[in-house]
């Protein structure tokens, strides 16, 4: 594993790009598309299309389930929008959408037990490190990552290992940049909730990794 | 949630990392940030690096065009009142469903089941779009079953012709 | 001898359980004419059984998915059996007053596959403005699906499937 840099590249904040700007287009677009303007709803979809995907993928980690609950996530929307209040933004609401689709999904199609009481969901770190967040980096460029074929593997398995209770907030923070309480929003519970939820699936995720790459999990050696 | 062995918690390193602490709060934590603690927010940033490079990757190359025109195409849906419960339909459709799945078994064993999968050679259409459609076919787990799908406007409309 | 003219029609009986259907110039298309209808518009929760008309409930693997997912209730509205001869359009009106016309264009010859191949036509509102006119090829036994025409606060899909008359 590299020694980690001594400086810091501490995260900054996220800040979310002419966000303003954006959901005024949004509340817009929805206007319209509430009005019966096909092409305006149509808009909105193709704007978040990847990114709807993205979150069904993250819980799903399946490339075909994700594109078919995204095709039924979409057509579930489109049937919905009469009812869409405007109070949240348009894509909080597609997203709780597409994770309820994805949820459904899973509990159908795979007989897969859909776990979110968090006691439970928690219970996964069970035999991990019994401290917190860990001080180690594996160490690796994410640009240059992405060509990294054996980093990918052990990513998707680790992934692969987590609840889709924590893949959904992983995938909602830190890929989707969400805030907390629009989290909460999308998967319908307290913002505690998304905290506690948060932060067990980041620790389960780096002791995984650390694991995968052969490291021992903070803690154990410390 | 808690971490003893740092004066700052697990908790508030999270939410200085999520951006959800305010102007003071975020002062206040970097005036009392120490090695472990920057080390633990690398290893933050690292992972959400990761993560968001891997789902990039897996996002390369998606496209609903079709799904989408579908939608843009199919009339506005309308507000309806939520569904009554009704029992009795699901051991109905049980019995039912035992009973196609009976009668396919027996035209899968005498034959094999045919594709539901067509080769759509044209599509031309006027007053309204058309797109073909695949939904995976449960029979042949390799070939998918073929939905022409085409919303024509109820009213009589300019033609939009197309061809496919 | 007895056994010789049994021992033949067992064989027959053996070669038309083992053999896919013939072809032949003749054949026998079933349209089932089925209204999709009460969108779904909540956006939480497991999402209610749908409601689906017992008559089409060898249709259910298809009906329950995308893109039909959007719809709860699936009510048959109408079957159409035709007799489809080569070259030869057959019309029957939908309840939405427009007329399908289903067309056997070519019976397509064996390429050594399990079923013959068809190819056909399939036209909506011939001479209206508001028209669509398709033209694929299916297995023999096939079912293809053409939705998405507006009715009745949902849309129409029709459920084809050709064969030399045992319905598959």
């Amino acid at each position: 594993m590299q020694t980690p840099s001594t400086t810091s590249t501490v995260a900054a904040p996220p800040v979310a790009p002419d966000a303003a700007m954006d959901r005024a287009d949004d509340a817009a677009l929805v206007t319209r598309a509430r009005s019966g303007d096909q092409a305006a709803f149509g808009k909105l979809l193709r704007k978040y299309e990847r990114r709807v995907f993205s979150v069904a993928n993250g819980i799903l980690r399946n490339v075909d389930d994700a594109r078919d609950v995204c095709q039924e996530a979409f057509w579930k929307a489109h049937n919905a929008l009469a009812s869409f209040d405007g109070q949240a933004q348009f894509f909080t609401w597609m997203y709780r959408i597409t994770v309820n689709v994805a949820i459904d999904h899973l509990r159908k199609r795979r007989g897969e037990r859909v776990e979110f009481d968090d006691a439970r969901a928690n219970g996964e770190d069970e035999g991990a490190d019994p401290n917190g967040l860990s001080p180690r980096r594996l160490g690796f460029d994410p640009v240059r990552a992405l060509e990294d074929r054996e980093l990918r593997e052990q990513l998707e398995r680790a992934l692969k290992e987590l609840s889709p209770a924590h893949r959904a907030v992983l995938v909602l923070r830190e890929v989707e940049g969400l805030a907390y309480q629009e989290m909460a929003d999308v998967v319908g519970c307290s913002i505690g909730t998304i905290m506690s939820r948060l932060f067990h699936a980041r620790k389960r995720m780096q002791s995984l990794l650390l694991a995968e790459r052969g490291e021992v999990p903070v803690g154990v050696d410390a | 949630m808690t971490r003893t062995s740092s004066h700052l918690s697990d908790d508030l390193l999270q939410r200085y990392h999520d951006g959800e602490l305010s102007a003071v709060d975020r002062v206040d934590v970097e005036s009392r940030l120490d090695g472990e603690s920057r080390l633990r927010l690398e290893a933050l940033d690292e992972l959400r690096g990761l993560l968001r490079t891997h789902s990039a990757a897996e996002c390369s190359g998606v496209d609903f065009a079709s799904i989408i025109d579908a939608i843009e195409k199919s009339p506005p849906a309308v507000a309806k009142a939520p569904p009554r419960k009704r029992r009795g339909l699901v051991s109905l459709s049980a019995f039912s469903a035992f009973a196609a799945g009976a009668f396919a078994l027996f035209f899968f064993l005498r034959s094999g089941p045919p594709s539901n999968e067509a080769a759509v050679e044209s599509l031309e259409v006027s007053g309204g779009s058309a797109t073909v459609l695949r939904m995976p076919d449960d029979r042949n787990p390799n070939q998918t079953t073929t939905i022409i799908w085409a919303s024509l406007e109820e009213e009589p409309g300019q033609g939009t012709g197309g061809t496919l | 001898m007895i056994r010789t003219p049994l021992a033949l029609c067992l064989g027959a009986l053996c070669l038309w359980l083992a053999a896919p259907a013939q072809a032949g110039e003749h054949l026998v298309c079933t349209v089932r004419v089925i209204q999709a209808g009460d969108a779904v518009t909540a956006a939480q929760g497991t999402e209610p059984v749908p409601k689906l008309d017992p008559r089409i409930d060898r249709l259910r693997s298809f009906l329950l998915k995308p893109p039909f997912t959007a719809w709860r209730t699936f009510e048959l509205l109408d079957s159409k059996t035709l007799d489809v001869v080569e070259g030869v359009p057959q019309s029957f009106t939908l309840p939405n007053q427009k007329v399908a016309t289903l067309t056997l264009v070519q019976h397509l010859p064996d390429t050594g596959g399990k079923h013959h191949r068809l190819r056909m036509q399939l036209e909506l509102g011939k001479g209206t403005p508001n028209s669509l006119k398709t033209v694929f090829v299916i297995d023999e036994g096939g079912l293809v699906l053409q939705a998405g025409q507006p009715h009745r606060h949902g849309i129409l899909v029709l459920g084809t499937s050709c064969n030399d008359g045992a319905e598959h």
